[in-house]
């Protein structure tokens, strides 16, 4: 509950601040939202597997971004930062699924 | 002691087979030996334990390496869950020595009350996946007459890759035995619903704030996405867009620059033509006047022409012509006829025949031209005038201001000579 109330509160904060993403970090963004999003289901799937753990949850939800970034900022400086990019989203999308496969085993048992 | 033990008990089936030997071989030295002192035994034991030590030491690189090569994906996630279950392993068994705590685990399990299918399922689950992998919470809610349920392993498609897929977070995934024991530990909506719970603890707080974060970063996305295309791609792809545009922009300013002449051309052309066409009008108002094709008004003369005994000579009449047009005359008519440049005067005294056609008297003359050159023309003396008057005849000339030759002549279409290209156009 808390942490529904925490991404509504992130999403009002956003529609409020009205930030701009300063020019350097615009690649990164989309990218560590991806790879927060993976955290989040990765969690989730912990969590009704029953072996949620804070700590875990932190640093994977951080690890995860800033690999994630820096993988993409590595493909920048290497010239070939659109290829990786789309890497990162397949792997991250592919693990995603199999979370929400779990998931979905662990609600609907099907 | 965290690594050690965790060797230990992740290396469990090949400890099950050697430590064993190993407390024997100990043992045996020890009972051997007995006789000695207190220092001999003493190194004996810290020999035996090296030995030990390094034996374990063996099998948790060989574990170590299977581990990091079974399960690379989880060794991370595992890690907190691990010394976890370590610490609270440690506190149950005490003092109890190195070699016993390896076998925790492995011994607890079996001495637990568990039904025998699941005794049995627990046991090879427990062997198959290392024993160290239960998880904390499965370790530590497990009292001693708990029956823990171990879920059969899931066997779908889905199921086969989680085990190399296990996600962070995830630290015990499918493929273990998720040590989930059935009152205690909801499962499926219940956990949901349990974990939705609103509570302080420090789990849902650290999720709040994440989910706070991940969901300002996705509406700073969203805003950012919306607002334009260009400013969030890359150095690379900037380039090329520009490059792309520079060459479309290029190639646009030369398509307009050709554009831009034809255009002129045909500007020019259409000038050149209305001019052409006017100058052709103009030639043909012209042309059509001298020949006789078209009336014609202007300042002239009127000249009268009386014959009273039908004396006029044509002579005469073809001498007043020649006057009027070494004076300038630009249209001349006879009576009602035009007078061309083929007009001929024939017939005989007193029957001038012009062009065929007799005129009769009195000759009227209606010129086109400088009124009073060709009043003077015609006055001077052995003129035109003066050959009428030698013929017996009489005449008067009026200076007009407005003649109309109104008279016309249809030009003969030519049968022999046809239109040749002018050079030089």
């Amino acid at each position: 509950m808390i942490a529904v109330i925490g991404l509504a509160i992130g999403v009002v904060i956003g529609l409020l601040v009205h930030p701009t993403v300063p020019a350097e970090l615009q690649p990164y963004l989309p990218i560590a939202v991806v790879a927060a999003l993976d955290a989040l289901f990765g969690g989730l799937r912990a969590l009704l597997d029953g072996i949620f753990d804070d700590r875990v949850f932190l640093t994977s939800f951080l690890s995860n971004v800033l690999v994630a970034a820096f993988i993409v900022f590595l493909g920048d400086q290497l010239g070939v930062g659109t290829q990786l990019s789309t890497a990162v989203v397949v792997v991250l999308g592919i693990r995603i699924f199999s979370n929400v496969a779990a998931i979905r085993r662990h609600l609907f048992k099907a | 002691m965290t690594e050690q033990q965790r060797s230990h008990e992740g290396d469990e089936p090949e400890g099950l087979s050697e430590e064993p030997l190993g407390v024997e071989a100990a043992a045996q030295e020890r009972t051997g030996e007995d006789p000695a002192g207190q220092d001999d035994e003493r190194l004996d034991r810290d020999g035996a334990e090296e030995r030990d030590e390094g034996l374990a030491q063996d099998g948790a690189d060989g574990g170590d390496e299977g581990l990091a090569q079974g399960r690379a994906d989880e060794d991370d996630d595992r890690a907190g869950e691990d010394r976890v279950d370590d610490e609270r392993v440690v506190e149950d068994r005490g003092d109890d020595d190195d070699l016993v705590v390896t076998h925790v685990v492995p011994d607890a399990a079996p001495t637990l009350d568990l039904p025998p299918d699941a005794e049995d399922e627990a046991g090879a689950a427990l062997r198959e996946s290392h024993a160290w992998q239960l998880s904390a919470e499965a370790v530590a809610s497990l009292p001693p007459e708990a029956p823990p349920t171990f879920e059969p392993k899931p066997t779908s498609d889905d199921a086969a890759p989680g085990g190399s897929d296990v996600e962070d977070g995830a630290a015990g995934a499918a493929p273990e035995p998720s040590g989930a024991p059935g009152p205690s530990r909801p499962t499926g909506w219940a956990a949901l619903g349990s974990a939705l719970r609103p509570r302080a603890t420090r789990a849902q707080v650290l999720a709040g704030v994440l989910c706070a974060v991940l969901g300002f970063a996705i509406v700073v996305q969203l805003r950012q996405n919306g607002d334009s295309a260009l400013s969030q791609l890359r150095q690379d792809d900037l380039v090329r867009l520009l490059d792309e545009a520079s060459t479309r922009s290029d190639q646009l300013s030369r398509e307009a620059a050709d554009l831009q002449r034809e255009r002129d051309q045909l500007v020019s052309g259409s000038n050149n033509r209305q001019a052409a066409i006017d100058a052709a009008r103009r030639s043909a108002a012209t042309q059509g006047i001298l020949a006789g094709r078209l009336p014609a008004v202007g300042p002239g003369v009127r000249i009268t022409v009386t014959d009273n005994g039908g004396s006029v000579r044509p002579i005469t009449m073809l001498n007043m012509l020649e006057e009027l047009r070494n004076a300038g005359a630009e249209a001349v008519q006879l009576n009602d006829q035009r007078v061309t440049a083929s007009s001929a005067f024939t017939g005989s005294t007193g029957a001038v025949q012009l062009d065929g056609t007799t005129l009769t008297a009195p000759y009227v003359w209606l010129v086109i031209g400088d009124p009073d050159t060709i009043a003077t023309a015609l006055d001077i003396p052995g003129g035109a005038m003066a050959y009428v008057r030698n013929d017996g005849g009489s005449g008067s000339v009026d200076k007009l201001t407005e003649v109309h030759v109104d008279a016309l002549r249809a030009a003969a279409e030519p049968r022999y000579a046809t239109p040749a290209a002018v050079p030089g156009s």
